[in-house]
C-alpha cells in the first residue's frame, strides 16, 4: 500500500496549518512525522484518514483520490487519545482488541472462532496475552498503548498510522513501544507516526517528515537526517530494544 | 399469595419484567456515554404525550411513544445549531416537555390517571398496554443485541469507531430512538419521574463489582429486575408507588455495594 500527498493545504478559520506539503510513503517505509505544536501533524493525519475533508491538493492511497478509497479497512489508526478514554470503563482488554476488528468484519458481523485466534495472537503480538482478562483502565499508559496497537494490528491492515502514541508514558514504556512498532514494521506493517519527541524511535524508521510553521515540509531519509546538523533542534538517543 | 391471582398484578410482573431487561440495557450505553440528561429529557416530553393522550381520550402510551420519538428527534434537531454545547438542545426539550405536561394536565379530567404517570401504578395498566409494552420491549431488546458491537464501539471510542466503518450518526439516531421507547413505555410502571434512575442505579451497581463491558450488562439487568420484583411485591402489599419503592431499593444495594467495588 502506497501513499502520496501532492500539494496538499489546509487552512482553519483562524490559521493557515499546512502549505503546499507533498510527500511519498512506499510499502513497508515507517515514516516520522515531526513538527512542533500547530504545524499541522495530527490535521496531516486526519486529512489522509478522511476525518477532515481535502481543501486544496491530493491525497492519493493505493493511487487512487482518498475521497474515493473504499479500502480503509486496511489501515489502523492509533490516536492521540487513545490513552485519553475513559478510565472507568467496564471493558477487558479482550473486549477493546476485539473491537479492532469491526473494519473487517462490517455491520452485524458477530466475532467467531478464528476470530478469538485472531485477538489472542494480536495480543501475543504486543506482549499483553497474560492481561485479555483485565480491565482497560486498570493498566498502566505503557500497556494501555500496547492494548491499541494490538487493536490496531488484529485486522491485519498494511498501514498503521499513530498520533503521538507516547505521549504521557514513561520512559522506559516509550523505548519498548518504540521496539515494538519496529518489529511490526520489519514484519511488513507500512507505519507513518507523528511525534515531536524523536526519543527512540528515530532509530527504527526510514524516513522522517518535517513540518514547519514557516518553512516548506522537508522529508529526509532516516540516516541523511541524522548525518545533518538539523537534527540537532530534534534531540534523541539510542536505545538497544 | 392471592394477590398474584388478580390480572392485574400478573400484568404489573409481566410489564415490570420485560422493563427491567431492557432498561438496562439501555442505560449502560446512557451511563457510558454520559448522557443520563437525555434520558430525562425524554421522560418529561413522554410525560407531555400523555397529558396530550388523557386529553383527547387516546392511548397515554401510545401518545407518550410518539411524544418520546419526537422528543428523540427535536434533540437531534437542536444539536446542529449547538454542536459545541449538546447540553442546550436536551434541556431546551425537557423544558418543552415540562412546558407541554403542565398545560395539558390542566385539561385533563381524571388527574388521577396523570399522576400514575409521574410515579408509576401497578394497578392502571391494561391488557392493551401490556402487549404493546411486550411488543416494544422485545423490539429494544433484540435491537440492543444486534447493534452491541456497535454501541459497545461508539461508547468505548466514538472516533474509532467512525474510522473503522461504524455508522455513528445511524446508530446513535437508533438508539435514541430506542432510548425514547423504553422511556415511555416504562412510564405507567416505574413513573416518567424516576424511569431514568431505573435506567442508571442498575448500571452504577454492576459497575461496582462487574469484570468486564458483558458482564457489567448482564449483572445490570440482573440488579433491574430483582429491584422490580422486590419493589413491586412492597409496592402491592403495602399500596405504595413502585417506582418510587423499585428506586429505593436500588439506592439502598447501591450503597451496600460501595465498599465492595472493585479495585
Amino acid at each position: 500500500m502506497t501513499l502520496e500527498i501532492k500539494n496538499l493545504s489546509f487552512d482553519y478559520p483562524d490559521k493557515n496549518i499546512l502549505k503546499d506539503i507533498s510527500f511519498r510513503v512506499d510499502e513497508g517505509d515507517f515514516l516520522c512525522i515531526l513538527g512542533t505544536n500547530g504545524t499541522g501533524k495530527s490535521t496531516l493525519l486526519k486529512l489522509i484518514l478522511n476525518i477532515l475533508k481535502i481543501q486544496k491538493g491530493e491525497i492519493l492511497i493505493d493511487g487512487v483520490p482518498a475521497k474515493k478509497f473504499r479500502g480503509y479497512g486496511d489501515i489502523a489508526y492509533v490516536s492521540q487519545k487513545a490513552t485519553g478514554f475513559n478510565q472507568d470503563f467496564p471493558a477487558t482488554v479482550y473486549e477493546v482488541v476485539s473491537a479492532g476488528l469491526y473494519s473487517k468484519r462490517g455491520f452485524m458481523n458477530f466475532p467467531g472462532k478464528s476470530d478469538r485466534a485472531e485477538i489472542e495472537k494480536a495480543l501475543e503480538r504486543v506482549g499483553m496475552l497474560e492481561f485479555r482478562d483485565k480491565l482497560i483502565g486498570k493498566l498502566s499508559g505503557g500497556q494501555q498503548q500496547r492494548v491499541f496497537i494490538a487493536k490496531a494490528i488484529v485486522s491485519s491492515p498494511k498501514m498503521i498510522f499513530l498520533d503521538e502514541p507516547t505521549v504521557g508514558i514513561d520512559v522506559n514504556a516509550v523505548d519498548s513501544i518504540c521496539c515494538l512498532l519496529g518489529d511490526l514494521n520489519r514484519q511488513g506493517y507500512t507505519i507513518i507516526m507523528v511525534t515531536h519527541d524523536l526519543s527512540s524511535v528515530i532509530h527504527h524508521s526510514n524516513k522522517v517528515l518535517i513540518l514547519s510553521e514557516n518553512e516548506p515540509c522537508r522529508l529526509f531519509a532516516t540516516d541523511e537526517f541524522l548525518n545533518q546538523n538539523y537534527s540537532s533542534q530534534y534531540p534523541h538517543h539510542r536505545e538497544g530494544c | 399469595m392471592e394477590i398474584f391471582t388478580y390480572g392485574f398484578i400478573q400484568r404489573a410482573f409481566i410489564v415490570g419484567l420485560f422493563i427491567s431487561v431492557m432498561t438496562p440495557m439501555i442505560g449502560n450505553i446512557i451511563v457510558l456515554k454520559r448522557l443520563s440528561s437525555v434520558g430525562d429529557a425524554l421522560s418529561h416530553a413522554s410525560l407531555a404525550g400523555v397529558a396530550i393522550g388523557l386529553c383527547f381520550s387516546q392511548s397515554p402510551v401510545v401518545a407518550a411513544v410518539l411524544f418520546s420519538c419526537l422528543a428523540a428527534l427535536a434533540i437531534e434537531y437542536f444539536r446542529r445549531f449547538f454542536p459545541r454545547y449538546s447540553e442546550i438542545s436536551t434541556t431546551l426539550v425537557l423544558s418543552l416537555g415540562v412546558g407541554l405536561a403542565a398545560v395539558f394536565s390542566g385539561f385533563v379530567k381524571n388527574s388521577a390517571g396523570f399522576n400514575s404517570f409521574l410515579f408509576g401504578s401497578i394497578v392502571a395498566i391494561s391488557p392493551f398496554e401490556t402487549a404493546a409494552v411486550t411488543l416494544l420491549s422485545v423490539m429494544v431488546i433484540i435491537i440492543s443485541l444486534l447493534l452491541y458491537r456497535e454501541l459497545f464501539y461508539i461508547a468505548f471510542d466514538e472516533e474509532g469507531a467512525a474510522l473503522s466503518g461504524v455508522r455513528v450518526k445511524t446508530i446513535n439516531f437508533v438508539f435514541t430512538l430506542l432510548t425514547a421507547i423504553v422511556v415511555s413505555v416504562s412510564a405507567r410502571t416505574v413513573g416518567a419521574l424516576v424511569i431514568s434512575s431505573l435506567m442508571v442505579i442498575p448500571v452504577a451497581c454492576a459497575m461496582m463489582i462487574s469484570k468486564s463491558y458483558k458482564s457489567n450488562i448482564i449483572l445490570s439487568v440482573l440488579f433491574a429486575v430483582i429491584f422490580t420484583t422486590a419493589g413491586l411485591v412492597i409496592s402491592c402489599f403495602w399500596d405504595i408507588a413502585p417506582g418510587g419503592t423499585i428506586v429505593l431499593i436500588g439506592i439502598a444495594v447501591l450503597i451496600i455495594l460501595l465498599p465492595f467495588r472493585r479495585k
